[in-house]
């Protein structure tokens, strides 16, 4: 594991007589994209928020970006999508605009350039007027602003179509590859997280309960998924060649395959 | 935190219910002027009456369009976890929204008074300097109640995370309602002889004020000020510190 641009230790937290955190230890590494994972109410919310100096801790430290004395420091590294709250009566740019100058951005072509990754450049009217999946674009575009060197995204699929899953998925593995960005996500979706992230961080009962990679997950002793054109054949071949063959079971398409086979789209793009 | 001022103020001013309502108490200021200058007892002395007896509404009306101004879409669209979450520090945020709000009334007593000289101008009513000045005294003192009012709700502001129960308090006290209510223990036999009502931010505004008006600036009601506004300040700090924000 790389240099960590986010380190946790031992940190606790409380709601009342709630232990919501009992010691979360946790290192992310500069560059991968981190997936973090757990129930709800395991911690994951607290721990993004503690991260973001939303919420008090009662022990432990928090270092961000090499800032373990002054985390705010570090925050201004920071990019995050938590949720699409914005001005109802402005458009989605000058929503941006007012962003752009809250947070110190000189560039003035800063929130087309965003607006244009997410796939916002033409849309128009004021925001209470965004469905969903364009309310969710708008608060990933306003996270990227400035170009943060950590992205935070709290469920950031939530309410897009497969085709916007699939093109944010493309967006954070080039964010990724082109900047060195480190991402890190929460979600529901592991089938979705596993296509993403590089790293999972499974989050139980307020403690990390454990950090594996995809290599892990693909380690695996006696379970392989063969591909073959005639599936009789190669049973036989197997027992002919003395393997036993414990189990077999025919694999379902996933939905995403059929959806794109159906519709089209860029799912590999 | 200068970019999170600049930027909400520019915000704020573009917002077109806040600028209708604004505009409506310039608009109702220069048509009662105008209508009551018709009647035989018009001078300039009645001109500065009426535009006193406006100006004392000011603290209640332009403080609670600005405490929702400044505060309500803020809320609603989360911006100060956005500029936590950035790295500005939360007593700055605290002292960012203060300076909002200081900014925003500042500029409507301003607007008020020219608006009161625009009036003053249709109807031909002419104005002494004195007048002038004690118009702008008064304006001054509204300003400093504004600043007074608002530090002590924006502790309720900043701690519930809305603006419903400030609001109220602020209208509480904006309204000397509070003021009354607390005037009641301060006139009980038992305790009438330590004066506390002379301690009231609302009777220390008071006094501030009538003293100005005769050029006499009073110093230690000055300070009595500042006090409340340090110590609501000091208050809305220390609570928002450790206070737990919501995505």
């Amino acid at each position: 594991m790389g240099e960590s641009v986010i380190s946790l230790h031992g940190i606790q937290k409380s709601y009342g007589k709630h232990k919501v955190l009992r010691g979360v230890d946790l290192e992310i590494p500069k560059g991968d994209i981190f997936g973090l994972i757990g129930r709800n109410g395991a911690g994951k919310t607290t721990i993004f928020k503690t991260i973001l100096g939303l919420s008090d801790y009662e022990e432990g430290s928090i270092d961000i970006a090499g800032f373990d004395k002054d985390p705010d420091k570090g925050r201004g590294r920071i990019g995050f999508f938590v949720g699409s709250d914005f001005f109802d009566y402005l458009s989605g740019r000058e929503n941006l605009e007012y962003y752009r100058q809250l947070k110190g951005i000189k560039d003035r072509n800063e929130v087309s350039r965003v607006l244009k990754i997410v796939g916002l450049d033409t849309a128009r009217g004021s925001f209470k007027n965004y469905s969903m999946g364009m309310k969710q674009r708008l608060g990933i575009a306003n996270a990227l602003m400035g170009s943060p060197e950590i992205l935070i995204l709290d469920e950031p699929t939530n309410g897009l179509d497969p085709q916007g899953i699939a093109d944010m998925r493309h967006l954070f593995q080039d964010l990724k590859k082109q900047f060195g960005m480190t991402i890190i996500i929460s979600s529901h979706i592991l089938g979705e997280l596993q296509n993403t992230a590089d790293r999972f961080g499974i989050v139980n009962n307020g403690i990390i309960e454990r950090v594996v990679t995809q290599e892990d997950l693909k380690k695996s002793d006696n379970c392989v998924r063969i591909t073959v054109d005639d599936r009789e054949r190669a049973r036989k071949v197997l027992e002919e060649a003395g393997i036993k063959v414990l189990g077999e079971e025919q694999e379902a398409r996933s939905l995403e395959d059929y959806y794109f086979n159906l519709l089209g789209g860029e799912q590999n793009a | 935190m200068r970019n999170y001022i600049s930027a909400d103020l520019k915000r704020i001013c573009r917002r077109i219910p806040r600028a209708i309502v604004l505009a409506s108490v310039y608009v109702i200021l220069i048509l009662i002027v105008v209508l009551s200058a018709g009647q035989n007892t018009w001078n300039s002395v009645t001109f500065t009456l009426i535009v006193e007896q406006y100006i004392a509404a000011l603290t209640v009306i332009f403080g609670i369009i600005e405490l929702i101004s400044v505060y309500s879409d803020d809320f609603k669209a989360k911006t100060m976890q956005v500029a936590i979450g950035t790295g500005l520090q939360r007593d700055r945020v605290v002292f960012s929204k203060y300076t909002e709000l200081l900014v925003l009334t500042f500029a409507d007593l301003v607007l008020f008074a020219a608006a009161a000289l625009i009036s003053a101008a249709v109807v031909k009513t002419g104005y002494s300097a004195d007048q002038a000045m004690e118009i702008s005294v008064l304006c001054f003192k509204v300003w400093l109640s504004i600043a007074g009012y608002s530090s002590l709700s924006m502790i309720l502001i900043f701690f519930t995370q809305a603006t419903g129960l400030a609001t109220l308090l602020y209208l509480g006290l904006a309204a000397k309602i509070v003021s009354a209510l607390l005037s009641l223990l301060t006139d009980l036999d038992a305790i009438q002889f330590l004066h506390l009502n002379r301690l009231l931010l609302s009777t220390m505004l008071d006094t501030f004020g009538s003293r100005l008006v005769l050029n006499n600036f009073n110093v230690p009601s000055f300070i009595g000020i500042l006090v409340y506004i340090g110590i609501g300040y000091a208050a809305t700090v220390f609570l928002f510190r450790k206070r737990e924000l919501e995505f």
